[in-house]
């Protein structure tokens, strides 16, 4: 976490942190690509489905 | 990278989840909803173990109350925790001034959930340029990670409180 936190990272973190939520509904209702979504800053988590107890 | 064990989930969930790849599960209810589920990264504390956490219906209308979609999700959540050791963030979303019955349904769904106590759940309250944000932090008990995040979380509010006197309630 950056030390000299200004007002403005804070709100900008705020606008971020919404955007990612509408930029991932997004993604996932279109279908659009990792690759795709990345260049729009979402990064999908890479998950593995595994058969471990 | 995050491991989840489908026969696990699609045994224990009351809706059947089905894993649609980029990191996302999607369900459907008995109603007929279509519900996703999904996990970004998320470094807004610095660290690369930490996902946002999303769910999302396609479908339009009021949502109906129904156990089995908390216990869907609540289920997918402890599996995240019993197989990864990391953190989940969730924002409620703000695009149509609901956030705070989000806030509430969710903090409902944790709590009546049994397996609760295992779990460490903060919510922080911010108000920025008049718009309510309710961010929460989910972590497992008892993990070095878990700690480490409590702290950054805490850290971070306690940084923002002090240097802009903007008020934050913490649940």
């Amino acid at each position: 976490m950056k030390d000299n936190l200004t007002k403005e990272d804070v709100k900008s973190a705020f606008r971020k942190m919404v955007e990612m939520r509408s930029k991932w509904e997004y993604c996932i209702k279109n279908k659009i690509s990792r690759a795709e979504a990345e260049k729009i800053g979402i990064k999908y988590a890479d998950i593995t489905l595994t058969c471990d107890a | 990278m995050l491991r989840f064990n489908i026969a696990r989930l699609q045994s224990q969930a009351p809706y059947n989840l089905v894993f649609e790849g980029d990191g996302t599960f999607t369900f459907v209810t008995a109603a007929g909803r279509h519900y996703h589920v999904g996990f970004i990264e998320d470094f807004t504390l610095g660290r690369d173990d930490c996902y946002q956490f999303f769910i999302a219906t396609s479908d339009k209308g009021v949502y109906v109350p129904d156990e089995k979609i908390r216990d869907t999700v609540m289920i997918l959540i402890e599996e995240f925790f019993r197989l990864n050791d990391a953190a989940i963030l969730y924002i409620c979303d703000t695009s149509d001034g609901r956030q705070a019955i989000r806030n509430r349904l969710f903090r409902n769904w944790y709590n009546r959930h049994s397996d609760n106590l295992q779990y460490i759940c903060k919510t922080a309250e911010f108000q920025v340029e008049g718009v309510c944000y309710y961010a929460t932090i989910l972590l497992k008990k008892g993990t070095v990670s878990s700690i480490e995040f409590l702290r950054l979380f805490e850290e971070y509010i306690v940084d923002v409180r002090m240097k802009f006197g903007m008020t934050i309630n913490v649940e």
